[in-house]
Formats: C-alpha cells, structure tokens, sequence
C-alpha cells in the first residue's frame, strides 16, 4: 500500500484505530467495582453527616439543658421565699389569735 | 467504544480500563439526564475524550517514541498489516494530547470535524488544521522508515 496517498493512509489508520474490545474479565470486575467504589463514599458520607448533626445538636442540647436547668433553679428559690413569707403570716395571725384568746380568757 | 477510545488514546490497557470504568460509573450516576441513544453516544464519545485527556495528563508522559523503537513495517504492505497497524498505532501515539484525541475520534470513531469540535470543545478550525498536521506527520515519518528499510 502506498501511504503517501491521502486515502490510504486514511484507510490504514481507520485499520489500525478500529475498535477493540476490552478484557474478557473487564465486563465483570465493571459491574462489580462501582458497588464497591460508589457505596462506600455514600457510607462514609453519610457517617460524615450523622456526625456533624452530632456535633452540632450536642452543644445545643447542652445549652438547652443548662438554661432549663436554671429556670428550674430560679423557679425553686422563688417557691421557697413565697413558703417562707406564707410561715411568717401564718406565725403572726397565730400569735394574735392566741393573744385574743389569753385577753378573752382573762376577762 | 469507550475502551477502544481510551486504549488508542492512551497505549495503556490498565488505565484505558480505569478511565472506561470512570466514564461509565458518571454515566450510571447521570443516566436520568440522557434520553436518547444518540444522547448516550454522544454524551460518551465527549466524556471518554476529556477523561483521556484528564488521565493522559495526570500520568505526566506523552509517548515519545523514536524510530528505531518502531518496529519496521513489512516491505509490502498489505492493507491488514498487523504491523503497519501497531506502527501507525503508536505514531498516534507520539502525537501530543489533543491533535491524539482527534485522530483517534475521526479513525476510530468515523466523526466528522465538527462533531470532533464539539466533543473536544475546541473550534472546527483547529481539529481541520490539526488532522492535516497530524496526516502530514505521520506520512513523513513513514516515508522516513520506508528509507531506513529500503538502506
């Protein structure tokens, strides 16, 4: 074949560049690799996020926590003054009920 | 005809089958978004195109191929010479990354510049120009074998 022919070097080249088929294995390791390459990057983007929402609720549930928590607090110490203004009233119409006896009682 | 593309482009069965692998798991991932089988085609000729040319330049060596490394093609060519094949093949092969692509889109695959263009992404102009270098080169380095046989 003279080459120095546009088309033959042309019809050569479609020769020697004509398609070829892969390994006879190719086909099989193909369908098996991507379950294996695409899955675990999901997976492991997955464990990614779950940790990240982790990290991000953790302080605010603490924080949640801590503030309801000194509510409650604040809450208790106001119940307790209440109680103890509540004794203190009781204590003197007590007291006075007992002097207005004593006085009835002496007359 | 991914394989084929990436074998040609890149003269290496391992990495010709990684980039196959890569172009068909994109197209497992972008299935929804092809709906023709022209689209399919299409979307794959230019997607094998760009990851060979990806893969060629992360393996950071172009074959630079003298001819003493070439073995001589056969005195009298027949037009199924397996050994003016395997030579053509791998002055394609010394070609740099995109006027390689071309040739190996317009033999291979039978594309027309225009379609070549497009896949690649670089004006009608310059594939046209690329090709006729590309020919040029390659029948003066056979000419030039044909010399050194005939010495």
């Amino acid at each position: 074949m003279n080459l120095d022919n546009d088309a033959d070097l042309e019809s050569a080249l479609r020769q020697a560049l004509s398609r070829i088929e892969p390994g006879r294995d190719f086909s099989a390791i193909s369908y098996a690799r991507p379950r294996v390459v695409y899955w675990p990057p999901s997976r492991m983007m997955l464990a990614i996020a779950a940790g990240l929402v982790v990290l991000l609720l953790l302080p605010i549930g603490m924080l949640q926590y801590q503030a309801r928590q000194r509510r409650g607090e604040k809450a208790r110490e106001q119940l307790m003054m209440a109680l103890k203004i509540t004794e203190r009233k009781l204590q003197k119409t007590r007291q006075m009920v007992a002097r207005e006896l004593n006085r009835r009682n002496n007359l | 005809m991914v394989f084929s593309l990436a074998y040609h482009f890149l003269q290496d069965r391992a990495l010709a089958e990684d980039v196959t692998q890569e172009v068909f798991l994109q197209l497992f991932r972008e299935q929804e978004t092809l709906a023709t089988d022209q689209h399919v085609r299409y979307w794959l000729r230019k997607v094998a195109s760009h990851r060979c040319i990806d893969a060629a330049r992360r393996r950071k060596i172009r074959p630079r191929l003298a001819l003493d490394e070439i073995r001589e093609p056969a005195a009298r060519e027949s037009f199924h010479d397996p050994m003016l094949n395997e030579t053509l093949r791998k002055l394609v092969a010394t070609l740099p990354e995109a006027p390689r692509m071309i040739m190996v889109l317009r033999y291979q695959e039978d594309m027309d510049p225009t379609e070549i263009a497009d896949a690649v992404g670089i004006p009608v102009a310059t594939v046209k120009s690329h090709l006729h270098r590309s020919l040029t080169m390659l029948r003066e380095k056979m000419q030039r074998l044909k010399k050194e046989i005939a010495r």
